[in-house]
């Protein structure tokens, strides 16, 4: 269900409805049954994968909480009769039965993801090894095509698995609703990965109307069209094509579709997200944010806490500090430190970016040109870990001030380009595609651009022109953004004359600058 | 009480001045079409069509209302659209019979809006959609709610043509009384014709179209080669039979026919595929079919420089002479005293082998074209 089309307008005003119709305490079963049947808009089938986590993710932490309920009470009932080493075993023996709980609900909850996605990969990477070996037998693959969103609910219910069994949250006992926080609509094509804690409340206790609440919720939504349907659609023809045949490209034309393609992903994804927490914020729920300015990061750090962020903090809370306040991590870091001194007791964390990038990677999609995407930023945050004292020389040495405008403008611009030279792994169709594109991109003298080649790569004169003034409208909000002016806010104090106008132009633009050849499914729905 | 109301009053006055936005931007960017004005011409109060024409560009181009007005005795019109496919006909069939005691329609039909893969998305497809009234737009609405843009509902969008000099011209039209009294000008292209039909606009939904005597262009059949080959899509079938409800509900007689395009292609495409195609569809519903690609040189002589392009637009003079002759092959069909063999070749091969010798011995010219 595309969210331009009369049928999803349709589906939301009638969602919405009833859900302020309905008595507070049924509106969570609205919107379980609304969020199933926008979810069987996609196929049928594909249903099986949500009551499969849910009934996973259900059991495997009713059994965790039993496990710790049962664990407590038996420690309270034995108080006086057990001594403080009995009690210690018993807490182990507790613990370890958990640990093997939550191993066995993470693979459940991963295998399906992992069965779908990586299966055929992992048999064409078999094949090919084979095939080295001179041996013939080809393994077939099974063409699964993966359920929309697996990746994110997979995360998101994982993430709520873990922070059952840390403690951090209280067991939800209604399958239902866990269903619903599973699959809640809006969300469930391409996130934010929520957390339980936050949504979970939200969802099921039935929120007050709130006129402004519709008010801010649709501006919210028309500013996601007009990112998706005036750069995104505008810029993805060019973009499919020359990434499609880099050898008929190269030079300007390869920065071109680089550069557009950054202006496509961003205006897609976040585009995408204002379309998912406006409508959120129309039902009275407020969704995490996942992009916060991306564009000014001052280093790929930086850049990953400011774009997708919900991965990024799924990534830090489950991953990253488990992993780097693990025993492995210590032992590392002594070992390291013993054998190449100060510098040495970073490696944990360097291991650790790496680890997590390669996960991201993988999590992308299957292919060996995500997993170089994943380590090309992984390896640039290990290595600017590892290289902390040479810039602290370096800054000694030059007398540079790092809080200086034109360093970190310089920084902003490196990090710009570091970034979109990470595109090209992400958008090539094969590893080895990315690195000819990105050697053809210097080939300038043999692929001399003109506006009439850009325009059979798909992209006339008018869509340039349409889409570097809309990211330039763009850029200029992220400033005021940047610099923690609230822009719906702001425009909501204005006088009503031109608060009406600035919708009504934003409408107009939407209607006559929004592409038309076609709009394209969001390009995260996939993963 | 006052206080809890006052904002949706203003969300209320919000919309109401949106629904103004919208009809600017329409009157701004939307150009003057053909559609409004046929649609228009349709649902006059002082005109009482008995027998429509009803198809795409190709029935525009080939069927003058007059010639049967003057054989049959009946009210015609010609309200083809171009580029209008079947569901767009079942919808402009909908809103004609409103306003029109109809006793006839007939339909002439286009194979290329019935193979398979037609667009379903609205922006890669021609709908009739603004200019139906409020009932058919609802129905229209119910029946696409799966396909149609949010931005197509609201305004024209499929029509605009955000461009400087369109929007001068657009401006230029529209402030003119031609426009408000739904004259044929207020459709004309630059040439002073209405857009693509490339000759004199005659009346009753007709033009002339006038060609230049060579041999015709359009190398876009080409990329037809093998269509004919295709089976034909859900959605016309779905939409056909609903006209032929339609027509049934309102004691309509149908009559489906398919004009004869350029000789040459229709050896090159292999229509005999499709002939036999439509033949079956039509006759397993009960509805009359007459396709006159393989229609004698006897009795239509013809050659490609007769057509204003080699996908098979019928100049002005055939034209005229395709229309008397259906003109009269609808009466004997009324009489009873139709027969095949006196209008049409017994075969399409038949036609291939013997189309340009019969058509010097019809008109003692020279065959011209491919």
């Amino acid at each position: 269900m595309s969210f331009t089309i009369l049928e999803f307008f349709l589906f939301l005003l009638l969602t919405l409805v009833v859900y302020y119709l309905l008595p507070k305490k049924f509106r969570w079963i609205w919107l379980l049954i609304v969020s199933l049947v926008y979810y069987v808009s996609f196929g049928v089938k594909k249903i099986v994968f949500v009551l499969w986590q849910t009934m996973v993710v259900y059991l495997a932490t009713r059994l965790i909480d039993k496990q710790a309920r049962q664990g407590k009470a038996y420690l309270a009932s034995h108080k006086a009769d057990m001594s403080s080493e009995e009690k210690k075993a018993y807490k182990a023996k507790l613990k370890k039965k958990k640990k093997i709980t939550i191993f066995f609900m993470l693979l459940a909850t991963f295998i399906s993801l992992c069965g779908i996605k990586y299966t055929d990969f992992a048999i064409l990477n078999v094949n090919i090894l084979i095939e080295k070996l001179g041996r013939s037998l080809i393994i077939p693959t099974f063409n699964f095509v993966a359920p929309i969103g697996i990746s994110f609910f997979t995360f998101q219910t994982a993430s709520y698995v873990i922070d059952v069994y840390w403690g951090k949250v209280e067991v939800e006992k209604n399958p239902f609703k866990l269903m619903l926080f599973v699959c809640f609509f809006p969300q469930i094509l391409e996130g934010p990965i929520g957390r339980f804690q936050t949504l979970g409340k939200q969802l099921f206790e039935g929120n007050d109307y709130n006129l402004k609440n519709i008010q801010f919720g649709l501006q919210r939504i028309l500013f996601g069209l007009a990112k998706k349907l005036i750069i995104a659609d505008r810029s993805a023809a060019y973009v499919n094509k020359v990434f499609a045949n880099p050898a008929a490209y190269g030079g300007w034309y390869d920065i071109l579709a680089v550069l557009l393609y950054c202006a496509e992903l961003y205006a897609d994804f976040s585009g995408g997200m204002d379309l998912v927490i406006g409508i959120a914020q129309m039902l009275g729920i407020t969704m995490d944010e996942n992009f916060r300015q991306p564009f000014f990061s001052k280093s790929i750090g930086e850049f990953w806490r400011r774009w997708h962020i919900t991965l990024g903090t799924w990534m830090k809370d489950y991953i990253f500090y488990p992993f780097s306040l693990s025993k492995v991590a210590a032992n590392i870091g002594k070992w390291s430190k013993k054998h190449f001194g100060e510098a040495g007791k970073k490696l944990p964390v360097c291991i650790a970016d790496l680890i997590i990038f390669f996960i991201v990677g993988v999590w992308h999609g299957a292919a060996w040109k995500y997993i170089a995407y994943g380590m090309y930023n992984g390896l640039i945050m290990a290595v600017s870990v590892l290289l902390e004292p040479v810039y602290k020389k370096f800054f000694e040495v030059t007398h540079i001030k790092k809080k200086s405008a034109p360093w970190q403008f310089w920084m902003i611009i490196r990090t710009f380009i570091l970034v979109n030279i990470g595109w090209y792994f992400d958008m090539s169709p094969t590893v080895r595609s990315a690195i000819f594109m990105m050697k053809d991109s210097f080939n300038f003298a043999s692929n001399k651009i003109s506006l009439l080649g850009i325009e059979k790569a798909g992209m006339s004169l008018k869509d340039l022109i349409i889409v570097a003034i809309a990211c330039l409208v763009l850029l200029i909000i992220s400033i005021f953004k940047e610099r923690g002016v609230l822009i719906r806010e702001k425009i909501a104090s204005f006088h009503l004359p031109i608060r009406w106008f600035i919708y009504y132009a934003l409408i107009a633009w939407v209607i006559l600058f929004g592409y038309t050849n076609g709009t394209s499914a969001f390009m995260y729905a996939n993963f | 009480m006052k206080e809890k109301i006052r904002p949706y009053i203003r969300c209320l006055i919000f919309l109401a001045i949106l629904a103004f936005v919208f009809a600017g931007l329409d009157f701004v960017f939307s150009p003057s079409g053909y559609v409004r004005y046929i649609m228009h011409e349709l649902n006059r109060k002082d005109t009482n069509y008995d027998t429509v024409i009803v198809g795409a560009s190709h029935a525009r181009s080939a069927i003058n209302p007059y010639k049967l007005d003057e054989k049959l005795g009946v009210n015609s019109i010609n309200a083809a659209i171009p580029g209008a496919a079947v569901d767009d006909n079942y919808y402009q069939i909908e809103e004609i019979i409103k306003h029109n005691d109809v006793k006839t329609i007939i339909y002439d039909v286009d194979y290329q809006y019935w193979v398979k893969d037609q667009p379903k998305a609205n922006f890669n497809r021609s709908f009739v959609y603004q200019q139906l009234g409020l009932k058919t737009k609802l129905e229209y609405l119910k029946n696409n709610y799966k396909y149609i843009d949010l931005r197509n509902i609201c305004t024209n969008r499929l029509a605009y043509k955000v461009k400087l000099k369109n929007i001068k011209r657009n401006l230029s039209v529209k402030t003119k009384s031609s426009y408000w009294n739904y004259d044929i000008e207020a459709t004309f292209g630059k040439n002073g014709y209405v857009t693509e039909a490339d000759g004199p606009y005659v009346g009753k939904g007709y033009s002339y179209r006038l060609v230049s005597g060579d041999k015709p262009g359009g190398r876009i059949v080409d990329q037809w080669v093998g269509r004919q080959n295709s089976d034909f899509d859900e959605l016309p079938i779905e939409y056909f039979d609903k006209i032929k409800a339609l027509c049934d509900k309102n004691n309509i007689r149908l009559v489906c026919v398919i004009s004869p395009i350029t000789p040459s292609s229709v050896k090159y495409l292999g229509l005999e595929t499709t002939h036999k195609k439509f033949k079956d569809f039509f006759s397993a519903r009960g509805v009359e079919f007459y396709d006159f690609n393989d229609v004698k040189m006897s009795v239509l002589p013809r050659c490609d420089t007769d057509y204003g392009d080699l996908e098979g637009h019928m100049g002005g003079r055939v034209a005229d002479q395709y229309s008397e002759l259906l003109a009269s092959f609808l009466k004997d069909c009324s009489d009873g005293s139709y027969d095949k063999s006196d209008y049409f070749y017994s075969s399409f091969q038949d036609m291939y082998d013997n189309y340009k010798k019969d058509y010097t011995e019809a008109t003692g010219l020279e065959w011209k074209g491919y």
